[in-house]
């Protein structure tokens, strides 16, 4: 039988504590799930992946560097209290290895697909590599903040400070809504880039302009929400979404919804259950895929039997 | 009275990798004109295609359009991915996005009525596009190249999944574009006969001999190249 101290309500009546970190969940589900159905359709699943792990190379290189350079300055100058802390610097450091990867990827892309993936691969392996080889060089207290940083985010624990879910806002509800505003231009590209490179559709800026909205949520989702929920967003509601919906704007719209429902239900059920709030998010847009499975399998069938009874159109 | 052209080229050699295919092509294509390029297999047409739509580089030469011109193109393979959800209406929507318009709020949908309407595939409006065979892909394409009402109408082997009917079906459209909306076309194609009475004009290609035969259809059709190529007589006839 549920606990009530476990119930909906009483998680609702708990918002003050948890309401920044769901909400977080919420707008960073509903932004990279919209996100996710242009990486989906264009094949680029490992994409976000690679990105996410990128920023934790970023991590890594940024802490070995912070206590190389700052740490020692500031002791120097016996003003160790007034150094910067290390966040700041990690943080722009994973964030430019992101947008750098992302970048060349822009470049990469241009040429063909089959290089994109290549190079995709082998930011992936280098990124890992390079996070678990220089992960040696890091000190011994900033591993605890590593694993924090790559996998928790910073909302480990079901509790986000207000200004980091304005960080959150502040990335994601503009690049939702550019996504929105240009969604033709984005479905154009998807749909034939060559027809629309034709037609004078800025194939180029399209490009450009997806990858570094992805990138910049990516990096900033990360930080604040982890690894996890990120590729899991980034993928796992659009790929609900394009398999029961008959176009892609329909798509777009359900990503959104199932992305946004995975933030806000994976929340509450780590809540529920006492369980990690960015495995049990991840946990809930997969079982959103395999609800839409259901959906398809039996739709699907009777599409093909209401084709089968129609007359042929030529 | 000739109108100006909306397309011309400047001793243009086409290739890859920066190699020449074809020897220099100098073309201009005007409205109303329906261009027709010819040639065996490998023999260059689709390479001078995509170059003249500025897909690929010219090796030399220069193509040059009209300012602000509308274009639009069928390539020869279906290149919308199965992942991708689409009706054939959500396709040739598609085809709406020109420039920067994509950022405009699109109102009404009765050009892509039209558009189905013209290319005769109305009754696939609804249906999804993958779940098609080629030759009604061919057609919902035709509409989505057209529903643009574009100057210049780029086809790569347009008809190469079509039966008979539907070709000639194909040819009656771009003649009503052609008319009605002063639309220039170029077109490639393997079905000489058709394609050499319906066309107004050829640009005939041959890689292997290092010819290219341009101007009126009739004048190309009378090339010795051409006719070699194809085992024809050495008079067209009548």
């Amino acid at each position: 039988m549920t606990d009530p101290a476990n119930s909906l309500s009483a998680f609702l009546e708990l918002w003050e504590f948890f309401g920044s970190a769901t909400l977080a969940g919420v707008i960073a589900g509903a932004t990279l799930g919209a996100l996710g159905v242009w990486v989906v359709s264009r094949r680029m699943v490992f994409f976000t992946a690679t990105l996410a792990q990128t920023s934790g190379l970023g991590i890594v290189v940024a802490l070995i560097a912070w206590h190389a350079w700052f740490a020692v300055e500031a002791a120097h100058l016996h003003e160790l209290h007034a150094a910067p802390g290390p966040e700041k610097t990690v943080f722009t450091a994973a964030a430019a290895f992101v947008v750098a990867l992302a970048t060349s990827l822009v470049l990469v892309g241009r040429a063909d697909a089959a290089r994109r993936d290549a190079w995709l691969g082998w930011g992936w392996i280098a990124a890992t590599a390079g996070t678990l080889g220089l992960g040696g060089l890091v000190s011994q207290e900033d591993i605890p903040n590593i694993t924090t940083w790559m996998f928790s985010g910073r909302g480990d624990g079901g509790i986000l400070a207000p200004e980091d879910l304005r960080h959150v806002i502040r990335t994601c509800v503009p690049i939702g809504l550019l996504h929105l505003w240009w969604f033709r231009g984005f479905a154009a590209t998807t749909m034939d880039a060559e027809s629309a490179r034709v037609r004078g559709v800025p194939v180029g800026v399209l490009n450009g302009a997806l990858v570094v909205s992805l990138a910049a949520a990516v990096s900033l989702c990360t930080w604040e929400l982890g690894v996890l929920p990120v590729f899991a967003y980034s993928t796992l509601p659009a790929i609900a979404a394009l398999r029961v919906s008959s176009n892609l704007w329909r798509a777009f719209l359900l990503a959104m919804a199932i992305g946004a429902a995975s933030g806000f239900f994976g929340f509450y059920l780590a809540f529920r259950w006492n369980l990690s709030v960015g495995a049990t998010q991840a946990m809930t847009a997969a079982a959103f895929v395999l609800v839409a499975e259901a959906i398809a399998l039996p739709l699907g069938w009777w599409r093909a039997r209401q084709r089968a009874a129609r007359p042929s159109a030529g | 009275m000739s109108a100006d052209p909306v397309l011309t080229t400047d001793r243009l050699v086409v290739g890859r990798s920066r190699q020449p295919l074809l020897p220099a092509v100098d073309v201009a294509v005007r409205p109303g004109e329906l261009w027709a390029v010819l040639g065996r297999n490998g023999s260059g047409k689709s390479t001078l295609l995509r170059t003249l739509a500025r897909v690929l580089r010219p090796v030399s030469g220069t193509v040059e359009r009209r300012r602000g011109l509308r274009v639009s193109w069928v390539g020869q393979r279906t290149a919308i991915d199965t992942t991708v959800p689409a009706r054939c209406r959500d396709v040739v929507r598609s085809g709406l996005s020109t420039g920067w318009r994509f950022a405009v709020p699109l109102l009404g949908s009765s050009a892509v009525d039209e558009a189905l309407a013209l290319a005769d595939a109305t009754a696939l409006a609804n249906a999804r596009f993958h779940e098609l065979s080629e030759g009604q892909k061919q057609r919902v394409l035709l509409a989505t190249a057209i529903v643009s009402d574009p100057e210049l109408l780029l086809l790569d082997e347009p008809a190469s999944a079509m039966d008979a009917a539907s070709e000639r079906h194909l040819f009656d459209v771009l003649d009503r574009v052609r008319a009605d909306r002063r639309t220039a076309v170029v077109l490639v194609s393997h079905h000489v006969d058709l394609t050499v009475a319906r066309a107004t004009h050829g640009i005939f290609v041959d890689a292997d001999a290092a010819v290219v035969a341009t101007g009126p259809i009739d004048v190309v059709a009378a090339a010795p190249a051409f006719r070699h190529r194809y085992a024809l007589p050495d008079e067209p006839c009548a």
